[in-house]
């Protein structure tokens, strides 16, 4: 038996094919459970941990100590579920290990530095390595990012080019055919998440930088990761690398915002028209073909996202620009929606 | 990439899996044909929030300047056209963007309506009903064209017209009774409507929208009373109630959300009741650890026996 047992590459397929078709030989010994199931263990098992860790403190157990038992505890107890119970891709033994690895590296003297980071970040890569879990590795990419970010005041193109690199490596790594669902999940994921954290960790380095001279180098890298991106994905017909390609472009037109001197509801209202402007003219085109993209009606992993963002986007939120009066006061009204308008989408605010 | 070709080959050779199936699966696995209808309905709906931000931006920056008639007209000239599009479209071949100009439609509307009352006063005191007007006119609009997403924005507002609505999120503090009473009758009125929707018209497609709106409605509601002192207990027990009620309705129509839904807003319940009783931090701490323990074991075998058994 392994020394960290896991499902072997034949178990894996055939739990992607049972989740293709299933009860078409998707049986395996693994337990896995949906990603609403996922994340909502992950929740609980971090609130579990945090108490554990909580309770050993206010029993005034030094905090080496209280690491080193939550740690143990908490691994333990991972591994228990994944040998025992063949736990494997429930959210459950994920968080277990995360929350372990990150509560051993409080054993050690925290020294205040940015390279804490790294340590963090070898703690998810090696939670991410033994439970195969994509999450646990753009955790530790994150992670390097948010250090790389950190080491300097104008890192910003920098920050941008790296993690741009690795959306471009995990890209050009998910032209191989691989045989685990696992890797692919992880390159998918690195290729996706990767250009929006370099991204965002630039925002975060804002003040920082360099204005005009910075904001043409993000939106460069941007674009050309984008047009990479766009390619390799169009070459190979891989989604997740489309959806990297259009989140790398929206991300380079709202760097670029400030370069064109129209108000913002002008660039909004502009933006918009041309983004269902592209949907538009990409389904025309394709309609009627039967090979390579199409665009077939298929139920859409995005659908039940879109209804629930449409409905947060909608519900009121914000004050209504201040003018002048018109109408009688409502002196007598008692609730906080007062004087201004809106609800389920006639929001004031929006 | 990843393809489970070999494997779908494999089945269709035994026999396993018939032909048709297993060429268009083979298709999709090797990538031959690819659909990307689901990220163009995704960039479309992009489009249509960034219009409707832009224009709701556009109303309020320039009100003085434009004058309230003309923003009046203008956008109740864009929903009317935006419907009678929808309208137009509805008997012909189905299009990636029919949804969202029924949503864009929708949205101006609302906003119109909103800016209308805002504005004028037509209903003085009584202001709040432009709410039940824009539920109103949006429930038809969702009945007409069989919208899901139309359906939660009158959901919505339905429970502004109420008072339920996020900008009021101080008022779970401030009259937690109120607030949780609006809470309860909204959440009765959507399963009232979801009943008699079920009755009137046996293969509805709205029944899950309204279970959820309704769920999670009468779950704040006993929240906001066990957030508050006075209440507590009484909120708590109202939240374990419904958390069993959720966990039998879950379990009957074999849908694993409301069995979360159960554990989780029932644990939070409990948890409130019984951390109010204990007055240690460190048995606080210890019941937070075993609760939350036996809510996730309570989870896992809930919902594998519910799997088992479907």
């Amino acid at each position: 038996m392994s020394v960290f047992p896991a499902p072997t590459v034949s178990e894996e397929r055939a739990g992607a094919l049972g989740r293709l078709l299933p009860g078409a030989r998707g049986e395996t010994p693994w337990r896995h459970r949906g990603i609403v199931l996922r994340v909502v263990f992950f929740v609980l098992v971090v609130i579990a941990v945090a108490a554990l860790f909580g309770f050993l403190t206010i029993l005034q157990i030094p905090i080496r100590g209280c690491a080193l038992v939550t740690a143990a505890s908490a691994i333990g107890t991972a591994e228990y579920l994944i040998r025992k119970h063949r736990f494997f891709g429930t959210g459950v033994e994920s968080s277990l290990w995360l929350c372990g690895t990150f509560a051993f590296l409080f054993v050690f003297p925290s020294s205040g530095k940015v390279e804490a980071l790294l340590a963090f970040a070898a703690a998810a890569a090696f939670s991410g390595w033994r439970l195969r879990n994509a999450f646990c590795g753009v955790l530790a990419a994150l992670l390097v990012v948010a250090y790389i970010a950190g080491k300097g005041q104008d890192n910003a193109p920098r920050v941008m080019i790296a993690t741009s690199l690795v959306a471009i490596a995990a890209g050009l790594a998910l032209i191989r055919i691989w045989k685990r669902p696992s890797t692919e999940r992880l390159f998918a994921a690195l290729a996706v998440v990767m250009p929006v954290a370099g991204y965002v960790a630039t925002i975060a380095l804002h003040e920082f930088r360099t204005e005009a001279e910075s904001i043409s180098q993000i939106a460069a890298i941007l674009v050309s990761a984008g047009v990479i991106l766009l390619v390799i994905g169009i070459v190979r017909r891989d989604r997740a690398l489309l959806l990297s390609a259009m989140l790398s472009f929206a991300m380079a037109a709202i760097e670029m915002r400030d370069f064109f001197a129209y108000t913002a509801e002008s660039k909004l209202i502009g933006a918009g028209v041309v983004v269902a402007a592209i949907a538009l003219l990409l389904s025309r085109i394709l309609r009627n073909r039967t090979r390579g993209f199409v665009v077939t009606p298929i139920r859409g992993r995005y659908d039940e996202a879109i209804q629930i963002a449409g409905v947060l986007a909608v519900a009121p939120h914000g004050t209504p620009a201040q003018h002048a009066h018109t109408g009688p006061e409502l002196s007598d009204s008692a609730t906080a929606t007062d004087k201004s308008f809106g609800g389920a989408g006639s929001g004031g605010g929006f | 990439m990843l393809s489970l070709e070999p494997e779908l080959i494999l089945l269709r050779n035994e026999g396993l899996l018939d032909d048709a199936v297993a060429t268009r699966l083979i298709a999709s696995e090797s990538r031959e044909i690819v659909s990307i209808y689901p990220e163009l309905r995704l960039l479309t709906w992009a489009g249509v929030m960034l219009i409707a931000t832009g224009v709701g931006l556009y109303i309020t920056r320039h009100l003085d300047d434009i004058g309230p008639l003309a923003i009046a007209a203008g956008i109740g000239a864009a929903s009317i056209t935006l419907y009678a599009l929808a309208f137009w479209k509805r008997g012909r071949k189905v299009s990636l963007v029919d949804d969202y100009i029924l949503l864009l439609a929708a949205l101006l509307a609302s906003a119109d309506l909103g800016y209308i009352e805002y504005h004028y006063h037509l209903l003085g005191a009584n202001w709040s009903l432009h709410f039940l007007f824009v539920a109103l006119l949006h429930a038809a609009t969702a009945y007409y064209f069989q919208s899901r997403m139309v359906l939660s924005l009158s959901v919505a507002a339905l429970a502004a017209w109420l008072g339920i609505e996020r900008r009021s999120f101080e008022m779970i503090f401030e009259a937690p009774v109120a607030t949780a009473g609006r809470a309860f009758v909204c959440a009765a009125i959507v399963v009232a409507w979801r009943v008699a929707d079920r009755l009137s018209r046996p293969a509805t497609t709205f029944s899950t929208l309204f279970d959820h709106f309704a769920a999670n409605l009468a779950f704040w509601g006993a929240l906001t009373l066990a957030v508050h002192r006075e209440t507590r207990f009484a909120g708590c027990a109202i939240g374990v109630v419904l958390a069993i009620a959720s966990m039998l309705y879950g379990q009957r129509t074999r849908q694993g959300t409301f069995v979360i839904y159960a554990w989780v807003y029932g644990m939070i319940a409990l948890d409130i009741a019984i951390c109010n009783l204990l007055a240690d931090f460190a048995l606080i701490t210890l019941y937070l650890l075993v609760s939350t323990i036996a809510a996730i074991v309570g989870l896992f075998i809930t919902h594998a026996r519910m799997r088992s058994a479907s």
